[in-house]
């Protein structure tokens, strides 16, 4: 028996039914492993980690709000990669799998704007300021709803896979010219501050770099388990009106 | 590419609008009022008028896109006149190309009566850089013309359309909001120099990126 795929299409279909069972295998795993990791780093943040000397307890919320804007960029790169996918395979997988992406990258937008408002109305004194990296995360807030409102507006008759790829792919691609733009426009957020490769003893301590870390993948975590969870439903749905569909057309048939 | 199918699409787009000028001309009542509006938002002395005018320009400009995009495209849906142009011989990236440059030639027109009207509305002077404004105009609507084409395409492929097209497209322009208002204050403060060049690179940059993007993806969005 041969094991490899005869047709580059073959090993496309086998690889999505693969990487879908795989990950509904993993989904009650990873979503066990977020809740133990969130704990953990609850446990880190709160009692583990020393206060920061200058900010005191509002900088706690750091370490809430940069892994969140770090699996932010990581699920818009998922919906820019699946949505060339879309284009390129046209399978209904990788449209689900932008789908998802972009919902729950749309949430943990709002999460990581939201953490970073509670965070500067101590800090800098005020909610909102202009500054290039708030600005840049509102208007990717403004893009990504309109991916899902042409997703939800589309009509009937158009290929929404395409046309929300297509969106998806125009606004990635923009993300990175709109930061540089508005980063010319003014600055005043905080430098990054996780690695400082020119300065060796500067940078983040250890122990906080440690929370950070945990906090990254706790909160991947959570992002991958809420991403499968959604994938599942939608997959699910799909096969659901599908086998619908036969119904319908087997009991035409018997009549 | 076919050429001669982009030009005959955006020879056929100039004759239909110098027949009824209509949009361009309600486009630029429009614009030269939200200019106008501009200016009673606050109560701005000369200095103030100054700082605002280039971005009450971009902002202005911006919106009569809005309106004017969706219409642009709109006037494909009528008698499946966007269907004739698909089952036609024509790549949809020569479709798109001779849309764009339609659109552009329409934004032009308009800001050969919005540039003077807000010059002198706000006070402004152009220290004689006329050319490197032209310049700074030219490549910035390019840019906004490509998405905006795009995007109303797009908008007309869901039951929101004209509704969602802003919501689609700002967010995208900011960019070019940025190169528009701040090169061209730059240039009114301080002539050509190096922040002007800057801004002018920036807005050069991103209608080569999207000029291309939206010509290649545009298939995509106007197959049934």
């Amino acid at each position: 028996m041969r094991w490899w795929p005869r047709s580059w299409r073959q090993f496309w279909s086998t690889l999505d039914g693969r990487t879908y069972h795989l990950m509904l295998g993993a989904r009650p795993w990873i979503g066990w492993l977020a809740v133990g990791m969130m704990v953990v780093v609850f446990g880190l943040v709160f009692w583990w980690v020393p206060l920061e000397a200058i900010q005191g307890y509002p900088q706690k919320i750091f370490y809430i709000h940069v892994p969140s804007a770090w699996v932010m960029y990581g699920a818009f790169g998922v919906v820019f990669a699946a949505s060339i996918m879309v284009l390129w395979k046209g399978t209904s997988l990788w449209d689900i799998f932008a789908r998802c992406a972009a919902e729950v990258g749309f949430l943990f937008t709002t999460l990581t704007l939201a953490t970073g408002m509670l965070w500067g109305k101590p800090i800098w004194g005020t909610f909102w300021t202009w500054d290039a990296r708030l600005t840049t995360t509102l208007i990717l807030w403004f893009i990504y709803a309109g991916y899902l409102l042409v997703r939800a507006f589309a009509r009937p008759e158009a290929n929404v896979a395409r046309l929300a790829a297509v969106v998806g792919i125009v606004g990635f691609l923009d993300v990175p010219i709109i930061h540089m733009s508005v980063q010319w426009w003014r600055t005043l957020h905080p430098e990054p501050v996780v690695l400082i490769l020119d300065d060796p003893g500067g940078g983040l301590p250890a122990s906080m770099l440690i929370t950070l870390l945990a906090s990254l993948a706790a909160i991947s975590l959570v992002f991958a388990w809420l991403w499968i969870q959604r994938v599942w439903q939608e997959r699910t749905a799909e096969n659901l009106a599908l086998l619908e569909a036969l119904l319908e057309r087997k009991e035409r048939s018997a009549r | 590419m076919g050429w001669r199918a982009a030009g005959a699409i955006l020879a056929k787009d100039l004759r239909l609008e110098l027949r009824r000028v209509e949009t361009v001309a309600t486009m630029v009542v429009f614009a030269v009022l939200v200019a106008l509006i501009f200016v009673f938002a606050g109560d701005p002395t000369p200095a103030d008028l100054r700082r605002l005018g280039p971005g009450a320009l971009w902002v202005s400009l911006l919106f009569a896109g809005a309106i004017g995009f969706g219409r642009w495209f709109a006037q494909e849906e009528r008698n499946q006149a966007l269907q004739g142009l698909l089952v036609s011989p024509i790549d949809p990236a020569a479709l798109f190309a001779g849309k764009w440059a339609g659109a552009t030639v329409f934004l032009l027109a308009l800001e050969c009566v919005l540039v003077p009207v807000t010059l002198t509305l706000y006070q402004l002077d152009v220290r004689g850089a006329w050319g490197e404004l032209a310049l700074l105009l030219v490549l910035v609507t390019l840019g906004y013309a490509a998405l905006g084409t795009f995007f109303a395409a797009v908008a007309a492929r869901t039951t929101a359309g004209e509704l969602l097209l802003p919501i689609l497209l700002f967010p995208l322009s900011v960019p070019l909001v940025l190169a528009g208002a701040e090169g061209g204050q730059s240039l009114m403060e301080a002539g050509p120099t190096r922040s002007y060049w800057d801004w002018v690179s920036l807005a050069a940059a991103f209608d080569v990126i999207f000029g291309t993007v939206c010509t290649l993806a545009f298939e995509y969005v106007i197959e049934e």
